[in-house]
């Protein structure tokens, strides 16, 4: 059934009827329709393909392999859990355009060739927008306009480089690309920048954080995995992936700390998560790539926790400014704990996901000898320890009573954390049936003394640092500036003054044209008020213009 | 309702135990330390990887440095007032107001 029932298709078309039901009966289909997309994509066997001639090219529009199967049943059950946490939520739009974005997602990990992927890839920028835009703020639709600009330019770049590609090959179906040319890097550019990697990122932390409570955690699984999978598809082995990856595993920590807003700050961390996947893209051996697709399905689900909790804060207080919350323990201490399942699951905490996963991609990094490569994503997982585990709920949760006294989350919020910590624990405890669905086999085992030891004394003596500068860590009530800035300062300048530009040229071109016009005009006026061309014309003058036209006639007749 | 209250009560028991809690956390970070020195190191693919308590000193010196890191991009590059955009853009519309009132 599976091959010619299309997941993305089903769920397109299952996304339409929740535009217009209503009450129970839309909340009904809300959690029906993932859990029939994920049966569909659990039915999927290994290594089926669909392919399809369309106006005289092949298509392959599903294609079900270890690499997109991972992808495409995490997709279908985060958007279950995230429908769960959106049950309560009166808005149409906001759940057709997360079903809809989810279906792209998962349309274009089951895409076998380019122009599939590159539909897909547009539909899901369109879709996703809304997320933002339905949060109905000033900023926000600020926000999804800047979102849309970026995304709707590496949709062009894909486009310019699948062309580039077809040209070059003559295929268009969506393996490996080889090094060089135009195609692999105008494609490769038009994936890192969906990968939110610097300086092509600050899309990323600029949007999600103004998007609706719910929306934010579709926004965090969809965009930055779907182009974690389509570079471990085109990528694998690419040496800059591998520092590209690193710096985005730092920078995203270091921008969480200086940033107030507890969305925000988990924005920078996805940044951050997803650098470790990018590097294990780049790495490209079987442990990395299977490590990076075991991380991208753990981060799925512990980073919509996280933003679960951090939305649930917002929802119930009004507020995410770390200098505008404290002491929320009291009043809301599910949401708190399990917050902090998802927290220790991103700090790879023993027995939480991440610890059996991102250890993955560590070691493949050092099975390889890479010292520095090494050394650092150890160091941003310091980092990522400091600011969401403790950093965040100390200054939600406990630290400085705020005085704020709201009722916890509702249960539909409680029941869509409670699973995700659920899966977070249990994959963390069970690893052997995550690694079962990865795409290569691997012979990893993340419970060995030295990597618990190890693991111990990183989180350990980071959390002693931090208890020892306490007092200098709290939110600082600033604006961060990141390399949005270029483009919403200086760039709105430049093309402000552009604009003005061509309205002054405009004018003054108009303006010269009209008085050349007016020149001409008063010149005729003079002329006809002057009597001149009335004038009685003397005899011989007449016969010389007789004469000059009788020589023109003779000479244009000659010439024919 | 009657959860979320039990377990706020039990997170405010150990919020009150919270000295104990500090030294349990310092007993265990001993403890680890000393597993890693009296435990011969399982890998030899790192110059470090013989060092014993090597992971908690780069962990401890690796937080601190990216706290001065943090503070010293904060302070001397990136913080602005949080109404950074919002008055630009503001200013934008006011100047705009002005020129067309005066127009």
């Amino acid at each position: 059934m599976a091959e010619w029932l299309h997941p993305a298709l089903l769920l397109m078309l299952g996304a339409l009827p929740l535009g217009v039901l209503q009450g129970r009966s839309r909340q009904v289909w809300q959690l029906a329709l993932p859990l029939l997309v994920l049966l569909l994509v659990v039915a999927l066997p290994d290594g089926t393909r669909v392919t399809l001639e369309f106006a005289g090219v092949e298509l392959t529009p599903l294609r079900a392999d270890g690499l997109s199967l991972i992808f495409a049943y995490i997709f279908a059950l985060i958007l279950f859990i995230g429908n769960i946490f959106a049950l309560q939520v009166d808005d149409g739009a906001q759940h057709v355009a997360a079903t809809l974005y989810a279906a792209s997602g998962l349309g274009a990990v089951l895409a076998g060739d380019l122009i599939t992927l590159y539909v897909f890839w547009e539909i899901m920028m369109i879709s996703s927008v809304w997320l933002i835009w339905r949060r109905r703020r000033q900023a926000a639709y600020d926000a999804g306009f800047r979102y849309l600009i970026i995304h709707a330019l590496g949709g062009m770049l894909l486009l310019a480089g699948i062309i580039a590609y077809w040209l070059h090959t003559g295929s268009l179906a969506f393996e490996p690309l080889a090094g060089g040319g135009p195609a692999f890097w105008l494609i490769l550019v038009a994936f890192l920048i969906n990968a939110a990697a610097p300086p092509l990122h600050a899309w990323l932390p600029d949007a999600y954080p103004e998007a609706t409570v719910t929306g934010t955690v579709f926004l965090s699984a969809f965009t930055t995995k779907t182009a974690v999978y389509v570079l471990a598809r085109g990528f694998p082995g690419t040496e800059l992936l591998v520092w590209l990856g690193v710096l985005m595993t730092l920078y995203g920590v270091t921008y969480a700390f200086l940033v107030n807003d507890i969305r925000r700050l988990l924005a920078y961390h996805i940044v951050s998560q997803v650098g470790y996947m990018v590097a294990g893209v780049g790495l490209g051996s079987a442990l990395a790539i299977s490590g990076t697709a075991a991380h991208a399905f753990t981060h799925i689900l512990y980073k919509a926790l996280l933003l679960m909790g951090a939305g649930a804060v917002l929802q119930m207080t009004g507020r995410s400014r770390l200098t505008e919350l404290g002491g929320l323990y009291r009043s809301m201490p599910i949401t708190f704990l399990l917050y902090m399942v998802g927290g220790l699951s991103i700090s790879a905490f023993p027995l939480f996901s991440g610890f059996v996963s991102k250890t993955m991609i560590i070691e493949a990094a050092a099975v390889e000898g890479r010292a520095v490569v090494f050394l650092l994503m150890t160091l941003a997982g310091v980092g990522t320890f400091m600011s969401t585990t403790l950093k965040l709920p100390w200054y939600t949760f406990m630290g400085r009573d705020a005085g704020l006294r709201p009722p916890e989350a509702p249960l539909n919020m409680r029941v869509a954390m409670g699973i995700a910590a659920l899966l977070c624990f249990v994959i963390g405890i069970l690893p052997g049936w995550l690694y079962a669905i990865l795409p290569y086999p691997v012979d990893y085992n993340a419970y060995t003394a030295s990597h618990l030891i190890k693991e111990m004394e990183l989180l350990l003596f980071t959390g002693l640092a931090f208890f020892l500068l306490l007092g200098v860590l709290g939110g600082k009530d600033k604006l961060s500036l990141d390399l949005d800035w270029f483009y919403r300062v200086p760039g709105k300048q430049a093309v402000l003054a552009l604009r003005n530009w061509i309205v002054t040229a405009d004018g003054a071109a108009r303006g010269a044209f009209m008085r050349v016009f007016r020149q001409a005009e008063d010149a005729t006026t003079h002329l006809r008020l002057s009597g001149w061309p009335l004038k009685s014309w003397p005899t011989g003058s007449m016969a010389l213009w007789t004469a000059i036209v009788l020589a023109m006639l003779l000479v244009f007749g000659l010439g024919r | 309702m009657k959860a979320v209250n039990a377990t706020a009560r039990v997170l405010d028991a150990l919020v009150q135990r919270a000295r104990l809690l500090r030294w349990t956390m310092i007993g265990l970070m001993v403890l680890v330390v000393l597993i890693d020195i009296l435990k011969p190191s399982h890998y030899s693919r790192f110059p470090w990887d013989g060092i014993p308590g090597f992971t908690a000193v780069y962990a401890f010196l690796g937080a601190l440095a990216l706290i001065g890191l943090y503070k010293a991009i904060g302070y001397g590059l990136v913080y602005r007032a949080p109404d950074y955009y919002t008055k630009r853009a503001g200013r934008k519309v006011e100047a705009r107001d002005e020129e067309s009132a005066d127009g």
